[in-house]
């Protein structure tokens, strides 16, 4: 115990990991936070779209044509403010970007758009939808069934009906942090690397007095291990307190599987960085850059820097996602807040957990390999 | 010229490592953000689904109709798509219920149901009761359900006539595009994690004091410190435009690269500065880690390089307008849009000035600094 508490505090006194561990994540946080805050509504939002209408004055086809346009309503919010106007004008205010679009009308119905984008494929389609309605009138009048056509028409029938989407929030830009979550799990290394870097005497002093304390190895490195588990798990709960209740981010629901899963999270930084500690013992900044570096891609993978990257990826090689650790930990952290797919949750869990036995068989193994060559070499020298 | 060489060379095993992820993260980033932005922001194609229970005749029109000028897909499994909405990959949907033909003919209400998170989405909704609309109006001239069908999707093939304005065209979705956008992410870290150790060293106060004991000039250090430090930016830069120029030549003209290559020299003016200030201003290699990362994408999320800027809040673009990458954004935006660069040359040059300006504003901090350090 007294060399768990030791470790602890040992690891407690790094700044520059508490920077990583802890701070890093809540300014990143705070600055998606500060970046995403309208991001959703500017995006999705359903918004008044501005058009210039170029009539004839007197028409009583362009007439009909602006009501029918200044009539559309989404619910109370009307889909278009019609300016009228000349053509010149008309043109001079999409320039200007007063307008989206510039319809012109006439014998050949015209739209005139500044730029491609969705404002100007629903002017599009409404223009059309305007067109395709009074080629159908001229041919029903053509055939001399005009009555039933405008009865039809008229027909108060709706088809559609409204479905409610089941996830827990809608707020996609979530993404990033969950992916934030990943990052911060993820640097969990970090600790592992320092525990492994102080029980090697290649890399840093420490480690002769370490190895030297009457104590087996093993429980020492567990000691270690619970110790660097203990800070990189205050540090989920950190983070996840920080996001949701002064960030105010809507993660969805939250619940206790969540805290169990967090517990895997740390388990998998830690064991990283004992992993890469194991494996590359070349330089301390060596070790560093590779995993920041394997961090930051991870992460990358798993949508910290391009938030609709996950899904790309599962729609185009979604064996990436199956192993990816950031990947895993943020898929996870959807299925069970947001999506309430427990099954999924697991099974993201799973894949965390056998990340977490393979690290461990791998670093075991590496170390046991390096015995076996430094007992040979004893033994021909 | 040969110590900064030396230091770079002892750390280049782990500069490689930054290096490859971070082109590597370059790549697929502008592979991924290249198809996604294509349907974010032209949005002249909605990616709708449809599941259809029924697969009448009636049904399968209304696939039709959508597919007019969306992308309608038809086979995902139900938990990949709750997904696909909520990221917005999967703008809406629409199920078709079984029986929906009969409820349709007989004059009756539902039997389609529909789902978007999107708020913005709600003219596909009149689209939809308009298709229907029509389909009634067809019914009504006599004709069977087949008939009408046909003849709706024929008479909804006219569309009229669109112009987009000259300069204006279509935002390109090209994936070089991409490449220069994240340079503003990536070119800020790697230097600070190449030049700033070096900068370390040189002014860690032993070293100094004992290079200035030394026969060479402290004029003669500064200059070959310089010419040391230059060669190792512009080598990382040519290697940035070397291979960009062969991942993407195909994205751009030669003016445009040319020009998207003197954007990205002003905003490693900028880098240079930042890394040997970084260098001389923190206390270990790991600092400048942590700088590095905290630069690179509290720049890159407030100057609009990993979320479009015009999602962002406008105060966010207001702070983006005091960091360098925000006027380099506003250079790549330029090029993204065809001729646009060339056509706005000047604002084009002017924006590239004031990158400059902010590389030597913090340039003169780095002197600063060194001779308060000097004279402490």
């Amino acid at each position: 115990m007294i060399h768990y508490v030791y470790r602890l505090k040992r690891l407690l006194r790094m700044r520059q990991l508490f920077f990583w561990s802890i701070l890093f994540p809540l300014l990143l946080g705070t600055v998606f936070k500060a970046a995403f805050s309208d991001a959703t509504n500017k995006d999705w939002g359903f918004i008044t779209i501005p058009v210039a209408v170029v009539t004839e004055e007197g028409n009583p086809e362009d007439e009909a044509f602006v009501t029918f346009l200044a009539e559309m309503k989404n619910g109370d919010t009307p889909f278009f403010t019609v300016t009228e106007g000349d053509r010149e004008t008309a043109e001079t205010l999409l320039t200007d970007g007063e307008v989206s679009a510039v319809i012109v009308t006439g014998e050949e119905t015209k739209v005139l758009l500044k730029e491609n984008g969705l404002n100007s494929t629903v002017v599009k389609t409404v223009v059309d939808g305007y067109l395709q309605s009074k080629d159908m009138f001229i041919e029903a009048a053509m055939k001399g069934k005009l009555p039933e056509v405008m009865e039809a028409f008229s027909a108060e029938v709706t088809t559609l009906s409204a479905k409610e989407f089941e996830g827990a929030t809608t707020d996609p830009f979530v993404q990033y942090f969950q992916a934030l979550i990943a990052m911060a799990s993820l640097y969990g290394a970090m600790y592992g690397l320092m525990n492994t870097n102080e029980l090697n005497q290649k890399l840093a002093y420490v480690s002769a007095r370490r190895l030297a304390a009457p104590m087996r190895i093993v429980p020492t490195v567990i000691c270690d291990v619970a110790a660097a588990f203990t800070i990189q798990y205050l540090q989920f709960l950190i983070n996840i307190a920080y996001f949701i209740l002064i960030l105010k981010v809507d993660f969805g629901n939250v619940n206790g599987w969540l805290f169990l899963g967090g517990a895997f999270y740390s388990l998998l930084g830690v064991l990283n960085g004992y992993f890469i500690g194991t494996v590359v013992q070349k330089s301390d900044s060596l070790q560093n850059s590779i995993m920041m570096g394997t961090t930051m891609f991870s992460c990358f993978l798993a949508g910290l820097m391009v938030g609709n990257i996950r899904m790309a990826i599962e729609l185009t090689v979604p064996v990436v996602n199956r192993i990816n650790p950031a990947t895993l930990i943020a898929d996870s952290m959807q299925a069970l807040c947001i999506m309430g797919d427990t099954e999924k949750f697991a099974s993201c869990l799973f894949g965390v957990f056998i990340w977490c036995v393979c690290l461990t068989v791998g670093s075991m193994f590496v170390v046991m390999l390096r015995q076996k060559r430094a007992g040979r070499s004893v033994s021909k020298a | 010229m040969k110590v900064v060489l030396k230091i770079v060379k002892k750390a280049l095993p782990s500069v490689s490592a930054y290096f490859v992820i971070f082109f590597g993260l370059i790549i697929i980033m502008s592979f991924f953000s290249g198809k996604d932005q294509e349907k974010m922001y032209q949005a002249t194609e909605l990616t709708i689904y449809v599941e259809d229970k029924e697969e009448s005749v009636l049904s399968k029109a209304l696939i039709a109709y959508l597919e007019q000028e969306n992308e309608v897909e038809t086979e995902y499994d139900e938990d990949l798509l709750s997904e696909l909405i909520f990221t917005g990959m999967v703008d809406y949907v629409v199920y078709v219920e079984e029986g929906f033909e009969e409820t349709f003919l007989a004059g009756e209400m539902g039997g389609i149901e529909r789902l978007s998170i999107k708020p913005n989405m709600a003219f596909v909704d009149q689209k939809i009761e308009l298709f229907f609309q029509y389909v009634r109006a067809e019914l009504a001239m006599g004709k069977t359900i087949e008939e009408a069908c046909e003849s709706v999707l024929k008479n909804t093939e006219h569309r009229a006539v669109t112009e987009v304005l000259s300069g204006r065209d279509a935002m390109s979705t090209r994936q070089g595009y991409f490449f220069f956008t994240f340079l503003a992410y990536v070119m800020p870290c790697i230097l600070i994690m190449i030049l700033g150790p070096v900068m370390h060293v040189f002014y860690r106060k032993d070293i100094k004091m004992r290079t200035d004991c030394g026969m060479v000039s402290v004029r003669k250090q500064n200059v070959e410190m310089v010419k040391g430090i230059v060669m190792v930016a512009i080598l990382v830069w040519a290697l940035f435009m070397g291979l960009g120029a062969i991942i993407y030549h195909r994205d751009f003209t030669a003016a445009e690269y040319l020009l998207g290559t003197l954007n990205s020299f002003t905003i490693l003016l900028f880098s240079i500065a930042v890394s040997v200030l970084f260098g001389v201003l923190l206390p270990s290699v790991d600092a400048l880690n942590g700088a590095s990362n905290i630069l690179g994408l509290g720049m890159s999320f407030f100057s609009g390089v990993f979320v479009p800027a015009e999602l962002l809040p406008d105060y966010v673009n207001i702070i983006g307008e005091f960091l360098p990458a925000g006027w380099y954004m506003k250079n790549v935006r330029l090029l993204n849009i065809e001729n646009s660069a060339t056509t706005h040359f000047s604002e084009f040059l002017v924006n590239c000035g004031i990158i400059t300006a902010f590389a030597v504003a913090v340039f003169f901090v780095f002197l600063v600094v060194v001779k308060r350090r000097k004279a402490a």
